[in-house]
């Protein structure tokens, strides 16, 4: 059955607008991916109706925002933008080969980006294991992850 | 660092707060400034809501939708469009003519597929305008074909150059030409260029990946011609060709929306340079 847009967004529009808002730093650009979001949201309606809908479309909202962040530059306007952008042009090519495990495909899973794990621990506090529950990924694997992200970036001075 | 734990806020007041975030949701109820707040997380609500009609919103999210499908089923055929290599052969029918259009004085076709363009509103793409390589102050204006690489040169842009394969080898696309249904076509680039994406679209909104051969960044161009040559299909109306290059790498993603919003003139960010030329053709084939 598909979605009904307007009550999805009636109820978890305003949520994930803030969520873009706070990424983005950009009204327009934040409406922009808050109507992405939602577009992407439509492919997923099953895990929606399945999984809290605030958690799913807040790590979509997460996840975009960083690509969007990463396809344009700007100069970070205090330290936690500086880590934040530090975490978008982190380059996932190499990971996404790594990561995308054989036990993802057989579960049909969506390995989650590394940059959206760095994201929720590091500036939004998250516990490695609320990640890894967020996720939908083993604390151990969360916490590699995010161990090679440090060690390719910036982030090594960040303590986890 | 300071944790921004507003996203805890929203889910207890969305009623959504997960085995793994109920002590944090329990001690976070007992802080002194969650009351307040939550009436500020309601109030955000009404005002987003009143602000951005959860009608006027469904209606946009579903016009992009449609929108990706039909861009991403055009990738998906990838340059086979237009039938690689079959050249049928029929009565053919001229009034096909080449240009180089200004974005600026050229209006985009009027079969353009019907979509908003860009318009600073909330939800629109938020692009400037691009730097498009343009040469002449009207679309049906005539044009010699080395005065198209002339201009280009002059403008010190870097355009698509465009040649139709005949019996006798290859010919430069002028106006005096007749492009049919089946005429194939050799696009090239006269530098090789660090980062560029070329794409084709048809009257009806159809698109084609030409640069890279696949995949969703764009990659180094050589000078010279394209690895394929493109077969026009028998679609009426203008076929536009549009190369973006850059300096840096980018995504294509985002490039291949703006071309399917504005054939014409892309908005895409000012680092990324933007050729446009258009083809006219008929629907016949050539005999």
């Amino acid at each position: 059955m598909a979605l009904d847009v307007e009550e999805l967004y009636r109820k978890y529009g305003p949520m994930v607008l803030r969520r873009c808002r706070q990424l983005l730093r950009d009204e327009h650009a934040a409406q922009d991916a808050l109507h992405d979001v939602f577009v992407q949201a439509l492919d997923k309606a099953d895990r929606l109706r399945q999984d809290y809908p605030s958690s799913l479309l807040h790590t979509m909202a997460t996840n975009h925002c960083l690509n969007r962040l990463r396809e344009r530059s700007r100069r970070p306007m205090d330290r936690d933008d500086e880590i934040l952008l530090n975490i978008a042009s982190h380059d996932e090519g190499h990971d996404a080969f790594e990561w995308g495990s054989v036990l993802d495909r057989m579960f049909g899973r969506e390995p989650a980006s590394t940059r959206t794990m760095a994201v929720l621990h590091y500036l939004d506090g998250f516990t490695l294991e609320q990640v890894a529950a967020e996720t939908k990924m083993s604390v151990s694997g969360v916490r590699k992850r995010l161990r090679v992200l440090r060690e390719r970036s910036k982030l090594a001075e960040v303590a986890l | 660092m300071n944790h921004d734990k507003s996203w805890l806020d929203e889910r207890i007041k969305l009623g959504e707060v997960a085995t793994h975030l109920e002590a944090d949701a329990a001690a976070r109820r007992q802080e002194p400034d969650f009351r307040t707040k939550s009436e500020q997380l309601t109030e955000s609500d009404r005002q987003i809501l009143s602000e951005l009609p959860p009608d006027r919103f469904a209606s946009e999210v579903l016009r992009r939708a449609a929108s990706a499908q039909r861009i991403e089923r055009a990738r998906n055929r990838g340059p086979s469009r237009a039938a690689w290599g079959s050249a049928a052969m029929a009565a053919c029918l001229a009034l096909a003519f080449v240009v180089v259009r200004d974005p600026g004085v050229a209006p985009p076709p009027s079969d353009s597929p019907t979509v908003a363009e860009p318009s600073g509103k909330p939800g629109d793409a938020p692009v400037p305008p691009p730097q498009v390589a343009t040469t002449l102050p009207a679309a049906t204006q005539s044009v010699q074909p080395d005065r198209i690489a002339a201009d280009w040169r002059t403008k010190g842009d870097i355009g698509l150059m465009l040649e139709r394969e005949t019996p006798d080898g290859l010919r430069s696309v002028t106006n005096s030409d007749t492009l049919s249904a089946g005429t194939r076509l050799r696009l090239s680039v006269p530098a090789a260029l660090p980062w560029a994406a070329i794409y084709s679209i048809d009257s009806k909104g159809e698109m084609a990946q030409h640069w890279p051969l696949q995949g969703s960044r764009a990659e180094p161009l050589a000078q010279g011609a394209l690895p394929r040559a493109w077969e026009l299909d028998a679609t009426s109306g203008r076929e536009t060709f549009v190369l973006i290059r850059s300096e840096k790498p980018f995504g294509l993603e985002n490039v291949r929306k703006a071309i399917f919003l504005n054939r014409a003139a892309p908005r895409l960010p000012k680092e990324l340079h933007v050729s446009v030329v258009g083809v006219a053709k008929s629907s016949e084939h050539a005999k």
